[in-house]
């Protein structure tokens, strides 16, 4: 939605269009709530393959071969995505990592 | 991330719960690295504190307040169940995944604290903080195979 007013400018009488500033704002930050997130799984030296596969596991519910091949593309890739959606549910999850040891962290996806 | 060889320390009830023999020292190494966590969770200048507490949110210049609290909570409240069950001869399954989250959390802070990013770094450990790292891997592998069965995840 935009707003017209009447201009303060040279020519007196005319009228200009502006956006609405606090209503964007707001669409921006719906629209920024509203995104996909994506949670991003760190690559480390020191976690073992076997705690990453089991965390993956237990966190998202996911199979053992998916585990695995999001655990050997972090380690191989540096970080991976291991889930996309709503950011607070992927803040969550990446808390969740973080409580185990992992190294995590939320994005906007791309 | 690091491939894994297995020790039985924890053993797995027909109850559910897990039964506890551990060589000597190492109860008290659960309570130091919770105390080590603690530490570090309470120095915001100290490596370990950043990779327990590091921003979370890349999109977003802060990360939301709320988020920091419940980590800090979430973190207190691990260290708490290790703290009160590291001289049990038995404990819950929910205490050894408490025990497995300070255990996890504690090989984070250590290689923070160590500059480890890459397995090089890694493989140019000194022996004494390999030998750490070891005595780590070997309570979280059979703390998992006493939770989930032996050979799982």
């Amino acid at each position: 939605m935009q707003v017209v007013r009447t201009s303060l400018s040279a020519s007196p009488g005319a009228t200009e269009t502006v956006p609405d500033v606090t209503e964007r704002r707001e669409g921006d930050l719906e629209r920024s709530i509203a995104a996909p997130y994506d949670v991003y799984l760190w690559n480390d030296p020191v976690t073992l393959m076997k705690v990453v596969v089991r965390v993956l596991k237990k966190v998202f519910g996911y199979g053992s071969d998916k585990a695995e091949l999001l655990m050997l593309t972090a380690h191989q890739e540096g970080r991976v995505v291991v889930w996309t959606g709503e950011r607070d549910r992927a803040v969550r999850y990446c808390l969740e990592l973080g409580a185990n040891g992992l190294q995590s962290t939320v994005a906007r996806a791309a | 991330m690091t491939r894994s060889r297995a020790r039985r320390l924890f053993r797995p009830l027909e109850n559910g719960r897990i039964a506890l023999d551990l060589p000597p020292g190492v109860r008290e190494l659960m309570i130091a690295v919770a105390g080590r966590l603690e530490e570090a969770g309470a120095s915001p200048s100290s490596p370990g504190f950043a990779c327990l507490f590091g921003r979370i949110d890349e999109s977003a210049v802060v990360d939301d307040p709320a988020y920091v609290l419940e980590r800090q909570l979430a973190v207190d409240e691990v260290l708490s169940v290790v703290a009160s069950s590291a001289r049990k001869d038995v404990i819950e399954r929910e205490e050894a995944e408490a025990w497995l989250k300070v255990l996890g959390m504690t090989l984070s802070r250590r290689a923070a604290e160590l500059g480890l990013r890459t397995e090089a770094d890694r493989a140019s450990l000194p022996a004494k903080e390999e030998a750490e790292i070891s005595v780590v891997y070997a309570l979280q592998v059979s703390l998992i195979d006493a939770i989930d069965g032996p050979g799982t995840a």
